[in-house]
């Protein structure tokens, strides 16, 4: 069976992730006969950004487990070479000067051990001003798909700009979002971006006090600390944010996101960062 | 009088800790050791994240066991500091009547 996969060649990510939803949602429904292969036709792709390989790599390495897939990489040759580089679509060992390459770990795998290898190869890397927040994010992140996102499969990649001193982080689970959390545990919200929303500004699904802060730091973090951009994409809600304008633009998305997406790049501190000063 | 048993957090965890359920394995593990007095010793821990911190601290304050923390970085210290505050400001903590930190000792 043959799947074309159409990504938009644009460089706004809502537009290429809704594309990605659409062929996300085609590998979900794929019948096949036994011994059947899926070939993911990506031939005609003329450009995929980060976020759209780390949520496609994420949901062909899980439908890996029940199905036989195969790849047509893009003919254009840039877009092959950066895919091939960022280990598109089952991740890679190797990593490169400026980044490191899509990394999955799925339930079963100790998450902690997981971060901790990818926090250690991206201190190597990054500018030293940047102190302990790129840790503190991947920490704060992973922790919250851990403790809530009842995920099966997650990925994270990163990639750093030596020469611009900004970095990307992008972390996405295929659990059961943040709106769906919110229904499950009685929290009250009116669309997906509302609980996405409140989940930024601390509402938690805990009961102990003092819980709930994880989003909540990290957006103080990423906006006010590192002067940087933070897309959230849940559900069908997308909330994107950067330091200007603190909430830059929401929007409900036509398709639903099965999982839960944090895309950041933030810049260097002119001075080292120190964390403390944004922990609640 | 019996002895207090050192833990390395370094040995069982590594120099980064991250995730919250990590913590609460480990000092699950930490409630079940016979001995009343144990020594943590935070020597080579380079990272932990806020969230481990904040388990570190709840049980730290309801544990039955003497617990006493040595070898914490600055950074780690300032971490606890950092939780230990926020948690004085919802009244959760049993610490808020003393502004050293209650692990290390350290202002």
């Amino acid at each position: 069976m043959n799947l074309k996969c159409n990504i938009s060649n644009t460089d706004d990510p809502l537009k290429q992730i809704q594309d990605c939803i659409d062929i996300m949602n085609e590998i979900d429904k794929a019948e096949l006969e036994k011994g059947e292969i899926l070939n993911l036709d990506f031939s005609d792709v003329e450009w995929m950004l980060p976020c759209s390989a780390l949520l496609l790599s994420n949901k062909i390495i899980e439908a890996c487990r029940r199905i036989n897939i195969k790849i047509s990489p893009p003919n254009k040759r840039g877009v092959y070479e950066y895919l091939t580089r960022i280990g598109f679509p089952l991740g890679c060992e190797v990593e490169g000067e400026s980044f490191l390459p899509i990394n999955h770990f799925s339930n079963k795998d100790n998450v902690n051990e997981q971060i901790s290898k990818i926090s250690k190869h991206i201190g190597n890397k990054v500018d030293k001003n940047f102190g302990f927040s790129v840790n503190y994010l991947l920490a704060e992140l992973s922790d919250n798909i851990e403790q809530h996102s009842q995920f099966t499969q997650a990925s994270i990649m990163t990639q750093y700009y030596s020469d611009k001193k900004y970095i990307d982080v992008g972390i996405f689970d295929n659990g059961i979002t943040i709106p769906t959390v919110f229904e499950k545990k009685g929290v009250q919200f009116s669309d997906d971006c509302d609980a996405i929303k409140k989940a930024l500004e601390g509402e938690s699904t805990k009961e102990e006090q003092g819980r709930g802060f994880g989003l909540r730091t990290s957006k103080k973090l990423v906006l006010e600390g590192l002067d940087g951009e933070m897309y959230v994409l849940s559900r069908e809600g997308a909330i994107i944010l950067n330091s200007k304008d603190k909430e830059k633009s929401q929007e409900l998305m036509k398709k639903a996101l099965k999982g839960t997406l944090v895309y950041m790049r933030f810049s260097a501190p002119k001075k080292s960062l120190n964390i403390i000063k944004y922990v609640e | 009088m019996e002895k207090a048993r050192k833990v390395s957090i370094f040995e069982k965890l590594g120099e980064r800790i991250f995730t919250r359920i990590t913590m609460q394995d480990f000092l699950s593990e930490i409630s079940k050791l016979k001995e009343k007095e144990v020594i943590l010793d935070f020597n080579k821990v380079k990272f932990i994240s806020r969230s481990c911190i904040d388990e570190y601290v709840r049980f730290i304050q309801n544990t039955e066991k003497k617990i006493k923390s040595i070898n914490q970085s600055p950074d780690v210290c300032m971490m606890i500091k950092a939780v230990e505050n926020g948690l004085d400001s919802l009244s959760v903590s049993k610490t808020n009547n003393n502004s050293k930190c209650v692990l290390c000792g350290n202002q």
